[in-house]
């Protein structure tokens, strides 16, 4: 692979990680707790989650251009740890392909196709999958900026056309939460925003490495912005308590857009876009596990094989591991724990062992001179 | 086992032969390599006797011996007679050289030959091949004896097409020339219209038995250095037959041979090849081909047309915006009304609903079966009037759209709105101005046309997913397909959605493909305030 992915395909491939499953969960899970108070956790998380960007960042820009992560990985903590850990990693970027991959269909089943079997659009998203896995992080990254450029004006005609609907008491009291509570609301979203981690397999890939906080930061700041909006303007319009009693109350939102009689049911066209985002999101977890698994195993051949038999292993496992009835709350609590330690504990743990196995050889070296 | 040992001779000898024709075709085809590599002798008679062995006496070579009798001649003039201008070829050719013999000048007899030969084109060549390269592209040839080098005169003449109006790229206002089939021609239009000493030619010769002249443009100082490079470089690794067309160089040549896309622009217009060379493309123009191919290129140029840039910059634009959503609807309205009428009624308006309900009442087809039927009899319509001679193609569009729509309709075969989108369809796909990204916009109609019939709307956007995933890892000649949309180049959005006006589009558009990208002054350049002498205060 070359590097020519640049700040601002970081930030967009950032937000395509983040944004498209934290849309439709975080509102209900955050207002869960805190009710009126979510976009105040919200906050509070986007900034945890700007720290998180910016650690996770410093420690991809220590990568050297066109060298893949777990290559550098192995040149400071050797080459059984490194193996681990790509191994480790490529395992959990398959399970939380997984994992949302299940979800995405179970939305889409509940939403568009009712009377589809599910197994079958897991087994089309996968062929999909395969396909922007195989084309590699570059077009991945040129349709994130596409996207992120798209989701701003339509994110502000959705306010503008939602405006009459507001009513502006709903968020009132504001601060009726305690601070703990308000903290440990903003604990699902960090978990989300912790998928920044992918910065790390961008980052080799970069025009220029050294910019990958850069972009990591910027990419937390515009997703944290646009949930804040977004849940915002669900408060807005149908107040806690409704939102809490909604699956999915972003896409309840949309469909209540009707301008005269003639442009009504705008709700599909969201869901439209909104699943071309997914793709991409799928798609980026997909390509970190072939990616970490190819670097990993020093594959004598080309992708396409362990393409195959990684996508025949993921929709088996997406298919058949998950209950049909599978909580959504379960779901989020799994997924939140396996996201904070497999994006923020594990990469730091291994950015500190990378530093103390570089300071111990280097003295050593000192030793021997 | 007499037999067996009776056969082995057989098979050895066909396997050897096989091995030798395979090893001969790699190299030259039917000729041996030798015999082309081969120099001239200094023997004329030699050189004569070779030349006829390798034309196996064709009827149309003309070979004239001048100075001596015949077999013993001093000079020889040879031709194929069927792509020469003979008249040029008596006056210019002939005379002076028959007023040479008889004068029996002295001196350097092959300098003196130079002077005589009144000419303008005069190749000096050595080797045999070059020899039957020129003498089959209807230069004559002239062979002294006792020297070992041959003079090609370009004397190419034969019947040809002359310059007419476009046929597939017509334009209301703009100019109303087109390429021919004649290198030459098209080589002369092209040069009226650049007359820079920077544009430069080189020249090529493809094809084993064709020996077709292809000849890649360009602006020196303009272009860049790595798509020149490419293309130079995959020319001259084609080893083939035969070039008919350019578009068997288009194939052989481009980056990426799966994709429905077309990867190179092809155009019969000598002002948009202009226009492309100025942009910082690359022409390939290819001898026997009335279609120029410039490289490289990007997927919103297939969307500009030569008239752009010839009328008002807003009604320009907002045509551009018309072809911008024609290709959209183009491959996307058959398959949108087969998933919304098969899975998503509910996003129709209820009188809609009701409305197309009623229609497809009695209808004995799935949505996906009447669309595929419609579209494929459509499809079948189009290709019969480009086959049928010209006076009866009217009346396959009377039968087409007359008998079998309206019958259709009237049988209970398929609904009036299914006509409806099946005919907005195929006009939306004429608006698109490059028949190449028509014709692909056809095929993916057809595969989103069966993914919305199986599975609605998510099918659609599987389809689109791949389909864009596909387009922006294209490459053409080293330079990305959807530039300067992916990536974007915000540099150079002024000749994407619209065209901006003339004085404002001080760079070039395309700033991929161009070393100099400034192309005028700012002696029209729109001014932001009102212009003021320095010095000068406001009253």
């Amino acid at each position: 692979m070359t590097q020519n992915v640049t700040k601002l395909q970081c930030a967009a491939l950032v937000m395509t990680t983040i944004l498209p499953t934290a849309v439709l969960i975080l509102p209900k899970t955050v207002m869960n707790s805190v009710a009126q108070d979510a976009w105040i956790s919200l906050l509070v998380s986007t900034l945890g989650g700007v720290i998180v960007a910016f650690a996770l960042g410093r420690f991809a820009a220590r990568s050297k251009g066109g060298v893949p992560f777990q290559k550098g990985l192995s040149e400071s903590t050797g080459r059984v740890l490194a193996a681990l850990a790509g191994l480790a990693l490529a395992a959990y970027y398959f399970s939380i392909a997984s994992i949302a991959l299940h979800e995405f269909i179970t939305f889409i089943s509940a939403e568009m196709l009712e009377y589809t079997p599910k197994i079958v659009l897991k087994g089309a998203t996968v062929l999909v999958l395969m396909y922007i896995a195989a084309r590699g992080i570059e077009p991945i990254a040129r349709i994130s900026v596409l996207l992120m450029l798209t989701s701003i004006p339509l994110l502000a005609l959705s306010v503008l056309l939602t405006l009459s609907k507001m009513t502006w008491r709903q968020i009132e009291p504001v601060g009726e939460h305690s601070w703990t509570s308000i903290a440990l609301g903003g604990v699902t979203p960090l978990g989300w925003f912790s998928e920044v981690a992918i910065v790390l397999l961008i980052a080799p890939y970069m025009t220029r490495p050294k910019e990958a906080a850069k972009g990591a930061v910027w990419g937390v700041l515009l997703t944290g912005a646009e949930l804040i909006v977004m849940v915002l303007q669900s408060l807005f319009v149908f107040g806690p308590n409704l939102v809490r009693s909604m699956e999915y109350s972003m896409v309840d939102l949309v469909g209540l857009i009707e301008v005269g009689n003639f442009v009504e049911r705008v709700e599909v066209f969201f869901i439209t876009f909104w699943m071309s985002t997914v793709f991409l999101k799928l798609g980026i977890f997909l390509f970190g596990a072939i990616h970490l698994l190819e670097t990993t195993l020093k594959m004598p051949f080309n992708r396409s094989p362990l393409l195959l038999g990684v996508g025949l292993l993921l929709w088996a496992d997406t298919s058949y591991n998950w209950p049909h009835d599978m909580n959504q709350d379960l779901t989020t609590g799994i997924t939140t724990a396996m996201l904070l330690v497999c994006n923020l504990l594990f990469p730091l743990a291994l950015a500190v062992l990378g530093r103390l196995m570089g300071a111990s050889k280097q003295a050593e070296g000192g030793a021997d001179a | 086992m007499r037999w067996f040992g009776h056969m082995l001779p057989f098979f050895r000898r066909s396997g050897r032969a096989k091995r030798q024709d395979s090893e001969s075709g790699s190299r030259q085809g039917p000729r041996d390599s030798e015999d082309l590599t081969a120099s001239l002798s200094r023997s004329l008679k030699k050189n004569l006797s070779r030349i006829r062995s390798l034309f196996g006496d064709s009827a149309d070579l003309t070979v004239r011996e001048l100075g001596g009798r015949p077999g013993d001649s001093e000079v020889s003039v040879l031709y194929l007679e069927s792509i020469v201008d003979s008249d040029f070829v008596n006056r210019y050719v002939m005379t002076p050289l028959v007023e040479w013999t008889v004068g029996r000048l002295h001196g350097d007899r092959i300098s003196r030959l130079r002077e005589t030969l009144p000419v303008g084109r005069l190749v000096e060549m050595d080797k045999m091949g070059d020899l039957l390269t020129h003498i089959l592209n209807g230069y004559t040839i002239v062979l002294v004896d006792g020297t070992p080098v041959g003079f090609a005169a370009s004397t190419t003449g034969g019947e040809r097409r002359s310059v007419e109006e476009p046929s597939s790229q017509t334009v209301t206002r703009g100019p109303k020339e087109s390429f021919t089939e004649s290198i030459l021609t098209n080589m002369t239009l092209l040069r009226r219209r650049i007359k820079t000493p920077d544009l430069r030619v080189e020249s090529f010769t493809i094809g084993r038995q064709t020996r077709t002249f292809v000849n890649i443009l360009y602006i020196d100082g303009i272009v860049l250095e790595k798509p020149l490079m490419e293309v130079r470089d995959r020319l001259s690794r084609i080893d083939v037959d035969s070039i008919l067309d350019s578009g068997y160089v288009e194939e052989y040549i481009q980056d990426e041979l799966w994709t429905p896309f077309p990867l190179m622009q092809n155009s019969e217009r000598p002002d948009a090849v202009a226009a492309g060379l100025l942009e910082g493309q690359i022409a390939i123009v290819v001898d026997g081909s009335p279609f120029v191919l410039l490289a490289p290129t990007t997927f919103v140029k297939f969307f500009q047309s030569s008239e752009d840039y010839y009328q008002r910059y807003d009604i320009a634009s907002f045509l551009r915006i018309i072809r911008y959503i024609s290709f959209l609807v183009s491959i996307l309205l058959p398959s949108l009304y087969i998933a919304v009428t098969t899975f998503h009624q509910e996003m129709l308006p209820t009188p809609l609903l009701i409305s197309l309900a009623s229609q497809r009442e009695g209808i004995p087809f799935p949505a996906l079966v009447e669309a595929l039927l419609m579209e494929l009899t459509f499809e079948v319509l189009r290709e019969a009037g480009v086959r049928m001679p010209r006076v009866v193609g009217s009346a396959i569009s009377i039968v087409g759209a007359l008998v079998l729509g309206q019958a259709a309709v009237q049988a209970g075969l398929v609904s009036a709105a299914m006509i409806i989108v099946v005919s907005f369809t195929a006009i939306a796909n004429f608006v698109i101005p490059s028949t190449n990204m028509s014709s692909g916009a056809r095929l993916i109609r057809f595969v989103l046309m069966l993914l919305a019939g199986t599975l609605g709307l998510f099918g659609i956007m599987s389809g689109l997913m791949v389909l864009l995933i596909h387009l922006v890892s294209l490459k053409s000649f080293g330079v990305p397909y959807m530039t300067p949309l992916a990536p974007i180049v915000w540099g150079n959005m002024k000749d994407v959605w619209v065209r901006v006006p003339w004085p404002l589009m001080k760079t070039r558009p395309t700033a991929h493909f161009q070393r100099n990208k400034i192309r005028q002054g700012n002696s029209f350049a729109v001014p932001s305030k009102p212009d003021r002498k320095k010095g000068e205060k406001s009253p």
